[in-house]
């Protein structure tokens, strides 16, 4: 039985864990997503990984058609991921070297931008370091927080963090920005699927936001590496940060896709640029390669902290 | 190919899974040595720049064994020579 043909069925999923079983025999399929699954899952994995294959299929609409699209989108991801960073190891340099240029080049339409959204949502269950990355964010940013304040995502990319943020944390006012429409509205239904409490979702410009009431949270995930001056985004995030407040960040290291264009080669690259305008109370590096040193330069890494004024 | 290249390629592989001694014989599975994908393309960075060879993306995970990276790279190497 096929992933579609069991969400086709009409008395629909009724065992989870064989959409995970089918969902993984699909991905083997594929060279550049056939080892993703290898390695021993925790039943922490495996508890995420069904959350989210249950939040792409919610976003499906529970059509098992639109759910291996999703699957689809994230195999052609990582296989542009590898064409990339081969294009990263031949030259030293990101394929696009402008903002507006890779993004003219990749994600202007609506489709590719849809699709972009599908696969990081299914990247967020099947690469390991999005699960761990998502795991720092609960036990370190989410736990830590207050009952009461106000939390900024941006930009607001699949909706999942500040979602998985405001439905622990029920009494925050939560407001999410994003340059495309797209993202927004995809946001907007994740976090309705996983019944968060109301937050605003706008089609804005982070350097169009107003000085209104600072926020005490500030999730900023994948946003460094897609701009040409980094800075200014680090300079612009403070502004908006209450004295006490936390920004929780992720970038990419040495790991290329169409649309990065600022370089970091290792993680002093980037602790040297937060540190220009934060504190970084606690961080994350992961390599994707795990034999290669988090110390080391030119391979390809994740990289989560948190940050205080 | 002649055999000092040949040793030179295996000698980048060596050098990227930390294993210097380790032996490595035409119909070993490549993908069996190098696990990892973006080590296979740091590889393969390497042995472009030095032969001037090049290997399409697609073409890298296509190629099963040592001996048909070998003959793959042995034909690109031909006809750079022959140009």
């Amino acid at each position: 039985m096929s992933v579609s043909q069991l969400i086709n069925d009409e008395r629909g999923p009724s065992d989870y864990s064989q959409l995970f079983h089918l969902t993984k025999c699909q991905l083997g399929m594929n060279f550049s997503t056939a080892n993703l699954l290898d390695d021993e899952l925790s039943p922490q994995d495996k508890h995420l990984i069904q959350e989210i294959c249950e939040i792409a299929l919610a976003h499906a609409l529970g059509n098992g058609n639109e759910y291996v699209d999703y699957l689809q989108s994230f195999t052609r991801m990582c296989k542009e991921f590898l064409k990339e960073q081969m294009y990263l190891e031949r030259t030293g340099q990101y394929r696009y070297q402008s903002a507006v240029e890779a993004f003219e080049k990749t994600l202007s339409s609506p489709d590719e931008a849809k699709q972009y959204l599908q696969a990081l949502l299914m990247s967020q269950a099947f690469w390991r370091n999005h699960r761990q990355i998502i795991y720092f964010f609960r036990d370190q940013f989410l736990a830590g927080a207050p009952e009461n304040g106000r939390v900024l995502e941006v930009p607001s990319g699949t909706g999942f963090f500040l979602s998985d943020f405001m439905r622990k944390m029920k009494h925050w006012e939560g407001l999410s920005l994003d340059l495309s429409s797209v993202a927004i509205e995809f946001a907007g239904m994740t976090h309705a699927l996983l019944n968060a409490p109301d937050a605003t979702f706008q089609n804005k410009n982070l350097f169009d936001l107003s000085e209104g009431e600072p926020f005490d949270r500030i999730i900023c995930g994948e946003l460094i590496e897609h701009v040409n001056h980094p800075d200014e985004v680090l300079r612009i995030l403070k502004q908006h940060l209450t004295t006490n407040g936390q920004v929780f960040i992720t970038t990419a290291i040495w790991a290329a896709s169409t649309d990065h264009v600022y370089l970091f080669r290792n993680a002093e690259d980037v602790r040297k640029l937060l540190r220009e305008e934060f504190q970084i109370v606690d961080e994350l590096v992961l390599p994707i390669d795990r034999s290669v040193s988090i110390d080391s330069e030119k391979n390809a890494m994740n990289y989560a902290a948190i940050l205080m004024r | 190919m002649n055999d000092k290249i040949k040793n030179e390629i295996l000698q980048l592989f060596r050098s990227q899974i930390n294993e210097p001694d380790f032996e490595i014989t035409d119909e070993m599975i490549l993908t069996d040595v190098v696990s990892s994908s973006l080590k296979m393309l740091k590889i393969i960075a390497s042995i472009e720049k030095c032969y001037g060879v090049t290997i399409s993306e697609e073409q890298i995970f296509e190629l099963e064994t040592f001996s048909d990276l070998f003959a793959y790279i042995a034909s690109q190497y031909v006809e750079e020579e022959s140009l």
